[in-house]
């Protein structure tokens, strides 16, 4: 499983990503994310733990946007999942919050982790 | 010209102006100072204007744009700055690209000096060594004849890499080499062009659909630059366009050109708002109109059949109908930021014929008013701020004098008040001297030496026609001509205009507006068989007409009304009967007592307007339908209050 429950209440779910969030999972995460978000109307994704992104990652997290029927949030995006967005420069396009990318937000980040 | 062509050309028309709007906004903000002036987005106003011009083949426009793009182009990239002589130049340049649009589209001819002359002016910010480029305006290649200017400043290499599907699953993945391009220089703006993605269906999460458009500083050379791509060469396409390249592949120029427009797209779609054509809007107010008529008239039959469930029913369906006819009142009002966003630019060139220095302050853009409304308040409103500019607002010398900031403020405010719309000019000026003016009016006889006027009264003199208690007369105002056109435009809108003032402090002048002209809630009278309407907003109250056959004036209460016989105005066969009524009726200040046979209450009426043949009748300002299919007349109670007044002065004093 890459994507771990960690709460469900009436309508929402939260779940941690576990492991990378890169084309190696990239398929068992689409098909968890179609699930979950059938399933709740809201479904949060807790990036903290994504120890590795690239490419295929940001094309899914652009692709759970789009998800119809259902809401898709990204939060707790690790530092390389951030440095992704940055470089891509697609964080407006994505649109989840995100705590910006200074060394000392990332040392504070990590610590979390 | 085709119909298709007339249709695009208007397109363009239409585009140009919110274009020509846009730039004039940003000029306006850089002359000010306060705020960073987007140059790109001028530049592209420009750069738009331009291409599409190319492709209607105006070469006019496009000539002359070409040079004040060029100019732009070097504003942009820091060659120039801004100072005061090149704002300026630029607005006048604007105005010619507007009016060089519309004499294309059908307006009228622009004498070729004017161009001309402001060309030459462009060249003294085009320097020697850099001249306008030689330009060939060929109509389908607008854009490949401006070069790399859309795709970032001129001095960056710009990257167009399209991935193939494939790329990922074999084992690359492109945002690293994005990455490491990252280290061998500056990315100086990267866009990840994401409008390939498909459908969730659809979706493989092994395949990329990502593309990148990428600015990049770099003292690397075009070999090296591709040498990083060198892996990928087989699932990518790369296009390099080195720093100053104006040569540019159609395709790229495509492509960028298309992410430009699907961004406006999106855009658009953001804001959900949609343009529809005012026929078709007055179309279906119109319908509206007829529907909430028959409405009425299922109503009256509901009510006289006595069967409670149809009553019930047909309660519910006017219901319905009257919220359909509010929703789509609705659609017709506009933000009346709509008139005031032409404003600063008035305020800017009046203040600056007359040496004045003046800020002015708007509020309330988002108050909404009928559309049709907006169109008409706009002459009256451009009256009024140049008035206050001119007459309100004293010299900067007068005001430092008086211990006032040496600019001038003028205040633009709108607001809803109770079912209407409320429209301030402002100023902070040396206010309207109640002694000059009444001093004015005697001499031109409009007041009797021994009349005594309360304030207001006083300051309503200065709408009397030709009035102007001007010592100068300028070009802008102070001839006599003007507030009185105000008057009678806000009137003819069923509006009022109040004029308050403090000596030293300033005026304000306040327009009231009705929000819509199409449907009022009625008081439907009798008089015989006729039926008439007065407007609802403006009746008071109901009395009994007190058995004094002849009178010309009711005591309501020690308050002296004229009353005006309807009867007699409308000419009325029959006799009237024993027991009439007085509606009372005020707008503004004035009252007035209407007498009528019978009362017959609340009736929402649709205001059909009347025939040209009908102009002359007096008293009457519209008609309508009953439910009955009777039709009835619509009362001008702003007519009849004149009447009354016009007969106090010309008859027996009131009182």
């Amino acid at each position: 499983m890459a994507l771990r429950i960690l709460d469900i209440r009436p309508g929402a779910c939260l779940a941690a990503l576990e492991g990378e969030l890169t084309v190696y999972q990239a398929a068992a995460l689409r098909g968890e994310i179609e699930r979950l978000a059938r399933e709740h109307p809201v479904l949060e994704i807790d990036l903290a733990g994504a120890t590795d992104a690239d490419t295929a990652g940001l094309q899914l997290m652009l692709m759970a946007k789009r998800l119809a029927g259902a809401t898709v949030r990204f939060v707790n995006h690790s530092p390389v999942v951030l440095r992704l967005l940055e470089l891509s420069n697609l964080a407006r396009a994505i649109g989840d919050p995100l705590v910006l990318l200074s060394p000392r937000n990332a040392a504070a980040t990590e610590e979390k982790t | 010209m085709n119909t298709d062509m007339a249709r695009a050309l208007d397109t363009f028309l239409e585009e140009s102006r919110e274009l020509l709007e846009q730039m004039e906004h940003i000029l306006l903000a850089a002359e000010s100072g306060c705020l960073v002036p987007d140059l790109h987005a001028l530049f592209r106003c420009a750069h738009t204007i331009k291409g599409s011009a190319g492709l209607f083949g105006l070469e006019g426009v496009v000539r002359f744009t070409h040079g004040v793009e060029s100019v732009l182009d070097r504003l942009r990239n820091g060659e120039i700055a801004f100072d005061p002589a090149l704002s300026a130049l630029l607005l006048e340049c604007r105005d010619h690209i507007g009016a060089l649009v519309r004499a294309d589209c059908g307006g009228n001819a622009v004498p070729a000096a004017v161009g001309d002359g402001l060309t030459r002016r462009l060249q003294a910010w085009l320097s020697p060594a850099a001249p306008a480029a030689p330009l060939r305006p060929t109509a389908g290649e607008p854009v490949a004849a401006s070069g790399g200017g859309l795709l970032g400043g001129a001095d960056h290499w710009h990257l167009s890499l399209r991935f193939g599907l494939d790329v990922l699953r074999h084992g690359m993945d492109p945002l690293s080499f994005i990455h490491y391009l990252g280290q061998c220089g500056e990315i100086v703006h990267l866009e990840t062009l994401h409008e390939g993605l498909p459908g969730w269906r659809d979706y493989d999460p092994e395949s990329c659909y990502l593309g990148f458009e990428i600015d990049f500083k770099s003292e690397a050379s075009k070999e090296e630059i591709e040498e990083i791509f060198d892996f990928v060469r087989g699932d990518a396409t790369v296009r390099i366009l080195p720093p100053h390249s104006r040569v540019v592949e159609a395709a790229v120029v495509d492509a960028a050109l298309d992410k430009q427009k699907r961004g406006e797209e999106r855009k658009a779609l953001e804001a959900r708002s949609l343009k529809v054509p005012s026929e078709r809007l007055d179309q279906l107010i119109d319908r509206v109109g007829e529907l909430v008529i028959a409405g009425a008239a299922t109503q009256i039959l509901a009510e006289a059949s006595r069967q409670p469930a149809l009553k019930e029913s047909a309660a519910n369906l006017l219901r319905l109908v009257e919220d359909i006819r509010d929703t789509t009142l609705k659609l017709r009002m506009v933000p009346i930021g709509e008139v005031f966003s032409r404003f600063p630019r008035v305020v800017r060139d009046v203040a600056r014929e007359l040496g004045k220095d003046i800020e002015l302050k708007i509020g309330g853009a988002d108050t909404e008013l009928d559309k049709s409304m907006v169109e008409k308040i706009a002459d009256p409103l451009t009256h009024m701020v140049r008035n206050a500019i001119d007459h309100g607002i004293e010299p900067e010398a007068v005001r430092l004098a008086a211990g006032k900031p040496g600019r001038g403020t003028l205040r633009l405010d709108a607001y809803h008040d109770s079912g209407g719309i409320v429209i301030e000019v402002a100023d902070d000026g040396g206010g309207l001297d109640c002694g000059r003016i009444l001093q004015k009016a005697r001499e031109r006889g409009l007041v009797g030496p021994d009349q005594h006027l309360s304030r207001p009264e006083i300051f309503r003199l200065i709408l009397a026609p030709g009035f102007s208690t001007a010592e100068r007369v300028t070009n802008l105002s102070g001839r006599g001509v003007g507030m009185d056109v105000v008057k009678s435009s806000v009137d003819a809108l069923r509006g009022t205009l109040d004029i308050e003032s403090e000596a030293g402090r300033g005026t304000v002048m306040r327009i009231c507006l009705p929000l819509t002209l199409a449907i009022i809630d009625g008081f439907q009278v009798a008089l015989g068989n006729n039926i008439y309407i007065v407007p609802l907003d403006m009746v008071v109250e109901c009395i009994e007409l007190p058995p004094d056959p002849g009178a010309e004036y009711l005591n309501l209460r020690d308050e002296i009304l004229p009353l005006v016989r309807l009867r007699s105005l409308f000419e009325i066969e029959g006799p009237a009967p024993a027991r009439q009524n007085v509606v009372v009726v005020r707008l503004g200040r004035r009252k007035a007592g209407l007498v009528v046979d019978r009362l017959l209450g609340e009736f929402q009426t649709v205001i059909k307007p009347l025939s040209k043949i009908f102009d002359r009748l007096q008293g009457v300002g519209g008609s309508t339908i009953l439910g009955s299919g009777q039709v009835a007349l619509i009362v001008d109670v702003p007519a009849l209050l004149g009447l009354a007044a016009r007969r106090a002065e010309a008859g027996e004093p009131a009182g």
